[in-house]
């Protein structure tokens, strides 16, 4: 039995945990960062019993496992300029309270065209629990786990405006179609992607299926293509991309694909995505 | 739109023979297993995750060791129902750990990741 020093009022209280049903809205933050920008969350407490809360900004990289295409993550990190008010709420059942983020960019931050990233963290505080009156037998042991939870959800500031440059590549991996973007601008890609099958009959184009996508700055991503089927490895297929919702600004790429059945189609794929495969601006439709 | 998250189980390990050393393993389709409910904007992506690695669960000064936490599923795409996330962890038993007539209890943290 490990020994642990804990206090005595620990041992009399022991140790509980706080339940709580989260509701956050919306579920993201966009800003541009040409001056300071204050966005609200509604935070609700849908539980049955109250909750304490804690909101923090923390850096994206300690939560997504994107790979990045180049080191130095931390300068895209926009935690440094947001600020949070209040930073802990205590909400009663089915009560809710404003909270404000805001992003202040300095000088430094505003000569720097570009997407930043952070999180906002939502995180459920401990407190302790009168002990419920023990059962067992004294030869046995119950042992339970009561889970805090976090929610974190995404922060985006933009510098400047600018678009993505991105290049696709397509592969199987364990027998399945897999498609990767690489994006080597300052500016992310976030929008819509349709993929069709044009190499049987190209008079013929099957959408074969409709999902978002996205990639940050400098970074590459992949995708599981959801397809009902078995994809032909020999047929050519077409992905397009449409960046951002706003009709005034979208812009649309295509790209050839052939899904090569290779264990390491990966590595090689990644390799001549900038030979292979090159985007074109195309009207929109 | 709105994301909402809602713890709907704790994870219980079957009670256990004091001092008896042993793996106590609970698989996340257990129905002892942890539960907690997601859901967010429809076609989103999302991860989860127990923070820690191991927490110890306590009893006054004693405690019992959880470790190996595995969510499931640990990543996804928000549809239009929410998505049920099931939780299983190993509970490490030594042959010291002979205080019985208790109940041991830790407070990992179950995380979820909104992506984009």
């Amino acid at each position: 039995m490990k020994r642990m020093f804990f206090s005595l009022l620990v041992m009399i209280f022991g140790a509980g945990a706080l339940n709580a049903n989260m509701m956050i809205a919306p579920t993201k933050m966009e800003a541009k960062l040409d001056r300071t920008r204050t966005e609200s969350f509604i935070l609700v407490n849908k539980y049955k019993e109250p909750a304490k809360i804690e909101i923090l900004a923390v850096p994206e990289n300690n939560f997504v496992s994107v790979p990045l295409i180049k080191d130095g993550f931390a300068k895209y990190d926009l935690s440094p300029y947001m600020k949070v008010s209040p930073k802990v709420v205590k909400l009663q059942p089915e009560k809710g309270r404003t909270i404000r983020v805001s992003v202040v960019p300095t000088k430094e931050l505003k000569a720097e065209p570009g997407d930043y990233v952070a999180r906002v963290l939502f995180k459920t505080l401990e407190r302790n629990l009168t002990p419920k009156k023990q059962k067992e037998k004294a030869e046995t042991v119950s042992m339970k786990i009561n889970f805090l939870f976090n929610v974190t959800i995404p922060a985006y500031g933009t510098v400047g405006s600018g678009q993505p440059a991105l290049k696709a590549y397509c592969f199987t991996e364990n027998k399945k179609p897999v498609v990767g973007l690489i994006n080597t601008a300052a500016f992310r890609y976030e929008g819509n992607a349709e993929f069709y099958n044009v190499s049987d009959d190209t008079t013929k184009v099957t959408k074969l299926f409709t999902t978002d996508m996205s990639v940050f700055r400098e970074a590459s991503r992949t995708y599981e293509v959801e397809s009902k089927g078995a994809l032909n490895t020999k047929d050519k297929y077409t992905l397009k991309l449409i960046n951002g919702t706003d009709p005034k600004t979208q812009k649309a790429y295509t790209f050839t694909c052939s899904f090569k059945d290779s264990k390491n189609m990966f590595l090689e794929a990644v390799e001549k995505a900038g030979e292979e495969l090159k985007a074109k601006k195309v009207k929109k439709s | 739109m709105a994301q909402t998250a809602t713890k709907v189980q704790d994870m219980t390990f079957p009670t256990t023979v004091a001092g008896d050393p042993k793996s106590v393993i609970i698989n996340y389709a257990d129905e002892r297993a942890g539960v907690f409910t997601i859901n967010g904007t429809l076609g989103s992506l999302f991860q989860t995750r127990v923070v820690q690695t191991s927490v110890d669960m306590i009893y006054g000064s004693y405690a019992v060791t959880a470790s190996n936490f595995v969510t499931n599923p640990s990543s996804g795409t928000f549809g239009k129902s929410p998505i049920t996330v099931r939780i299983g962890a190993t509970a490490t038993i030594e042959s010291g750990d002979n205080y019985g007539g208790v109940t041991y209890s830790g407070t990992p943290t179950f995380e979820v990741v909104y992506i984009k």
